[in-house]
């Protein structure tokens, strides 16, 4: 009986997470884009509904304009549903905006150029979220809220009634969503769209006005969310935009396709976790991890992986192709030219300079991992940084518990990243594109969860010191006093790993495995009638790119000299790709951009940062621009503008 | 800072220096900021909330730069032997809470929940969980929940189902207004002990007098102002120089006492005998050295056992009552009990 009643606690939480994810379902069935910035659209659209609240202003979501308006006089409050219909109002403007501005632009570039956009959406909600509330921030009060509380008994259990209240708005938008779709119709060409927008052309249906339409809605559902569910699960920038995590969870056991199977599944993930927290409290030998948030997404990864193909692909007009990759030429020329300029930077920059060229090798050599498996092969994993962080605390644990010397502790560690990024890319190969992306952004959660909050492997208490790395007694450590931090000798340390892994990755590309994986990359079907094993050609992909992300985290351990599980969250991932993606992700110029890029990296050595609010603002923003304008990269866009104006000056010459 | 210099006149009429940098909780900028504040010839370094100060912690020490006071959120912040803390995070609410909890309430079963983050699960753990035990109380039920938690409502069925007489929550102030909605909702009546940015007014207002009403939280001061010097130069100067926006309850007193101490460790030495060595030494030295609006601190390494840095992990304990916080207990001494 305890089980049942605990999975019946959970459906609160449940109710939470299904209301997030059926936006996030309904964002991807208009437009094909698995917004990961729908939580925090909500969260913004929430805070705009408190300061309605709470100071009868309306918080304008637009970077350099004023930061509120007053709507009403200063002695007036609106009510709570006058509070709502305007935020109601705002959230389907900014809905219409955002896919207008940014995602209409994208809607025949590739996935990836898709998620990189909703990334920079993600940057900027939170950027001006900050700089709207200012110092007042988490501590801004907060209205009543709108569902009432009474207690009710459920089969032996106490029920705030706020919660079946959520749970019963919910049914009702899964309904009205579900019959939207099936017997208006609106929703029936919004669903032949999905399938086919050259049909819904040729029937007379506008795609772009379908997914304008959708996506106001979906706005709309992501601001009423979140300001039901404040109440129950607390309102916080920072956290309340991560709970796209479990909503895409949701959405992906949904299939990206039901709203009723959406619904249940997001119903069934708070279930679960209200369960295991059950589990893990009555039965002491269960091992003290955390459970509740890692096992369900862990679960999901397995079922999707037996499931195969999890979502549906739209029948868009044009099918996004990933950028051209281009094959490394000069190799020896570039290796020698850019090994020279960065040795002379280490032996003659500031400590900074040096500092922000060190961190952008480290990066690049991660972005490396990204460049390989998702430039080259097209499987866009959301995991590096997990991957990472296996790397780094493992060969702290060779090192320390079990004396395990330079240099061979980091490249055990990254045999170790190596083999979980097999275990968790076996499975995956069978899936591919965006959903790929959600079951990695799963699997990323999970080890982060479950492994890296591992004390045992955190070193708990004592926290985990990097010991200083030395080959034959020479010192190649990172800590200096005074300016001599960051040492030269661990920068060229990193430049060697660096540049072989180029060498390594670039010879790879060129030649007969390079072209399997474009052959993948581009028709898998193809692939394999031309006699290229595909799996096995996506496996090995995920073994060389894992432990290329294994061994950087190492290389990132050294250079924190203390580690922490903070390091390595999924966001890490997410901004990489997104960085990658910007430089140009199918090229190994690409790596070096991202590197260049990296927050405390050499752009930043080179302009500073604030840090502020603004700032985060301004690169979200700037991501928006630059995905919109060059879809294919930053790269790819100057050789294009190269390559015309030769063809300009031959045609005149 | 606008305050020593103007209403002070710095350090025997020299100015103190202040030198802002912001880590975005981003490992890369921590070390950066530490790394650029050595570059610059900082003599000391004081601390916010900085969750990645793992970045910045090594570089301070190689360098020798103390690190004094701060919001220790961090392992860290909290053994590192050059940082100084006129606080006792986490772990030093946790003790005082078990130690109230169980000496003066006298309960006898209690829950115990925490975020299932290691900083915070730490304290709950080694310090809360553990300091019962020693006092006799055995009947402890361990609730660990997610951060990104979604609901409190599975937590507090738990944490109810044992009918406990204390409820101790460790967690992070996001945690505070829906914990405590809810178990009014729950019709929770044990004691329920909470971390100190829980008293924030505008939770209490968000939440409703019912919600708080009860409830016990740790804090690092006196709560009361009119006989307390030292909390109405601070009202002065939060008047004067201060964000009229910032709530007066806020980081802001933490890092206005962390200032406050510095400036009295420079006066002390000298304007001409500050560097980070003598810095080094005076702190070190400190034993019952006054702090501006907190207990006196004492930097042996010994007040927290396995914490050397928490200097000062003396707590007071306050109450909701009436709509206001009513302060319960005089300083707990919590090394005292540690080291019983």
């Amino acid at each position: 009986m305890v089980y049942v009643q605990y999975l019946l606690l959970g459906l609160g939480s449940g109710a939470v997470i299904a209301a997030l994810a059926l936006g996030v379902l309904l964002t991807y069935r208009a437009s094909g884009v698995v917004n990961f910035a729908h939580a925090a659209l909500g969260m913004y659209l929430a805070y705009t509904y408190i300061a309605l609240r709470q100071h009868g202003e309306l918080l304008i979501p637009i970077l350099g304009l004023p930061g509120s308006i007053n709507l009403f006089p200063s002695d007036v409050k609106p009510t709570w549903a006058t509070a709502f219909a305007i935020t109601m109002l705002m959230a389907a403007l900014i809905g219409f905006v955002v896919y207008w501005l940014v995602f209409r632009p994208l809607r025949n570039a590739p996935a990836v150029a898709k998620v990189v956009a909703s990334l920079g959406l993600f940057l900027y909600l939170l950027g001006i979220t900050h700089q709207r509330l200012g110092s007042q921030g988490a501590a801004l009060a907060k209205p009543k809220p709108i569902l009432p509380s009474n207690v009710v008994n459920l089969v032996g259990v106490k029920v705030p009634s706020d919660r079946l209240w959520l749970l019963a708005l919910v049914l009702i938008v899964t309904a009205l969503l579900a019959a939207l779709f099936h017997f208006s119709r609106f929703g029936l060409a919004t669903r032949a769209a999905a399938e086919s927008e050259k049909g819904a052309v040729l029937l007379g249906h506008s795609p772009d006005r379908l997914a304008a339409i959708n996506w106001i809605i979906a706005s709309m559902l992501a601001g009423a969310a979140v300001i039901l569910i404040a109440p129950i699960s607390g309102l916080d920038p920072g956290v309340t935009a991560l709970l796209i995590i479990p909503a895409l969870a949701a959405a992906l056991l949904g299939g990206f396709r039901s709203f009723t199977l959406t619904m249940l599944a997001g119903l069934a993930i708070g279930m679960a976790q209200s369960e295991i927290l059950n589990l893990r409290t009555q039965f002491g030998w269960i091992p003290d991890l955390n459970w509740q948030a890692g096992l369900p997404l862990l679960i999901i990864v397995v079922i999707m992986a037996l499931r195969g193909e999890r979502i549906p692909s739209r029948g868009s007009l044009h099918h996004g192709r990933f950028p051209v990759s281009p094959t490394p030429r000069h190799l020896g020329w570039w290796v020698t030219a850019g090994s020279a300029v960065i040795i002379s930077g280490l032996f003659t920059l500031d400590s900074s300079w040096r500092q922000g060229l060190i961190v952008s090798m480290v990066v690049a050599l991660i972005a490396l991992s990204i460049v390989l498996l998702t430039g080259y092969v097209g499987q866009i994993s959301l995991m590096p940084f997990a991957l990472a962080g296996i790397g780094a605390f493992t060969m702290i644990k060779l090192t320390t518990d079990f004396g395990v010397p330079f240099p061979f502790a980091p490249i055990l560690a990254a045999l170790v990243a190596t083999a979980l990024g097999l275990i968790i890319g076996i499975p995956a190969s069978r899936v591919r594109g965006i959903n790929l992306a959600i079951a990695t952004l799963a699997a990323a959660t999970a080890v982060e969860e479950l492994i890296l909050n591992w004390s045992w492997l955190t070193g708990g208490l004592a926290g985990s010191s990097v010991p200083r790395p030395r080959l034959f007694g020479i010192d190649l450590g990172v800590g200096a006093t005074g300016s001599d931090f960051p040492r030269p000798a661990f920068g060229v340390m990193c430049l060697v790993v660096l540049m072989a892994t180029v060498i390594v990755v670039a010879n790879l590309r060129r030649g007969s495995t390079g072209l399997r994986w474009l052959a993948v990359r581009s028709n898998e079907r193809a692939a394999s009638a031309a006699g290229t094993d595909v799996r096995r050609t996506k496996i090995e992909a995920f073994a060389i790119s894992s432990f290329i992300a294994g061994l950087g985290g190492t290389l990132l351990a050294y250079q924190y000299e203390t580690l922490s599980v903070n390091s390595f969250g999924v966001f890490a991932s997410l901004a990489l790709l997104a960085t990658t993606y910007l430089g140009g992700i199918a090229s190994i110029g690409g790596a070096f951009v991202a590197g260049a890029i990296a927050d405390g990296g050499i752009v930043t050595a080179a302009i500073g940062s604030t840090g502020s609010g603004a700032t985060y603002a301004v690169n979200g923003l700037a991501l928006m621009a630059i995905v919109v304008l060059y879809p294919n990269g930053l790269l790819a866009g100057i050789r294009a503008g190269t390559s015309a104006i030769r063809r300009r000056v031959s045609r005149y010459s | 800072m606008k305050f020593i210099n103007n209403e002070l006149g710095g350090v025997d009429g020299r100015p103190i220096q202040f030198e802002p940098c912001i880590s975005t909780f981003s490992v890369e900028k921590s070390q950066a900021c530490a790394q650029e504040l050595v570059q610059k010839g900082a003599v000391t370094v004081t601390g916010g909330i900085d969750i990645s100060s793992n970045g910045s912690i090594p570089i301070l020490e190689q360098n020798q730069v103390p690190m004094i006071g701060g919001v220790p959120v961090n392992n860290d912040e909290m053994i590192s032997p050059i940082s100084f803390q006129f606080s006792g995070g986490s772990p030093g609410a946790m003790v005082a809470f078990a130690h109230y909890a169980a000496e003066t309430q006298g309960a006898k079963k209690v829950a115990v929940i925490y975020g299932d983050y290691p900083p915070i699960k730490l304290a709950a753990v080694d310090y809360g969980v553990a300091e019962l035990n020693r006092l006799g109380v055995t009947d402890v039920t361990e609730i660990a929940y997610p951060i990104l938690s979604t609901d409190f409502l599975p937590v507090l069925t738990r944490a109810q189902e044992n009918h406990p007489d204390a409820i101790i929550l460790s967690a992070a102030d996001t945690a505070c207004a829906p914990a405590m909605r809810t178990a009014k909702d729950l019709g929770i009546t044990a004691t329920m002990y909470l971390v100190g940015a829980c008293a924030a007014p505008s939770i209490a207002d968000e939440i409703g007098e019912a919600a708080v009403a009860g409830r016990i939280f740790n804090v690092e001061g006196p709560i009361t102002v009119d006989h307390n010097v030292d909390a109405q130069i601070y009202g002065a100067a939060v008047a004067k120089y201060g964000d009229p926006s910032l709530p007066a309850a806020s980081a802001g007193t933490v890092s206005f006492r962390n200032i406050m101490n510095i400036y009295s460790l420079m006066k002390d030495l000298g304007p001409n005998n500050i560097s980070r060595q003598s810095l080094l030494g005076a702190v070190r030295a400190a034993v019952d050295r006054p702090s501006f609006n907190g207990h006196a601190y004492t930097c042996d390494g010994k007040q927290v056992p396995n914490l050397p840095a928490l200097c000062a992990p003396q707590e007071i304990l306050a109450i909701h009552e009436n709509g206001t916080l009513r302060q319960l207990t005089d300083w707990i001494d919590v090394p005292a009990i540690l080291n019983n």
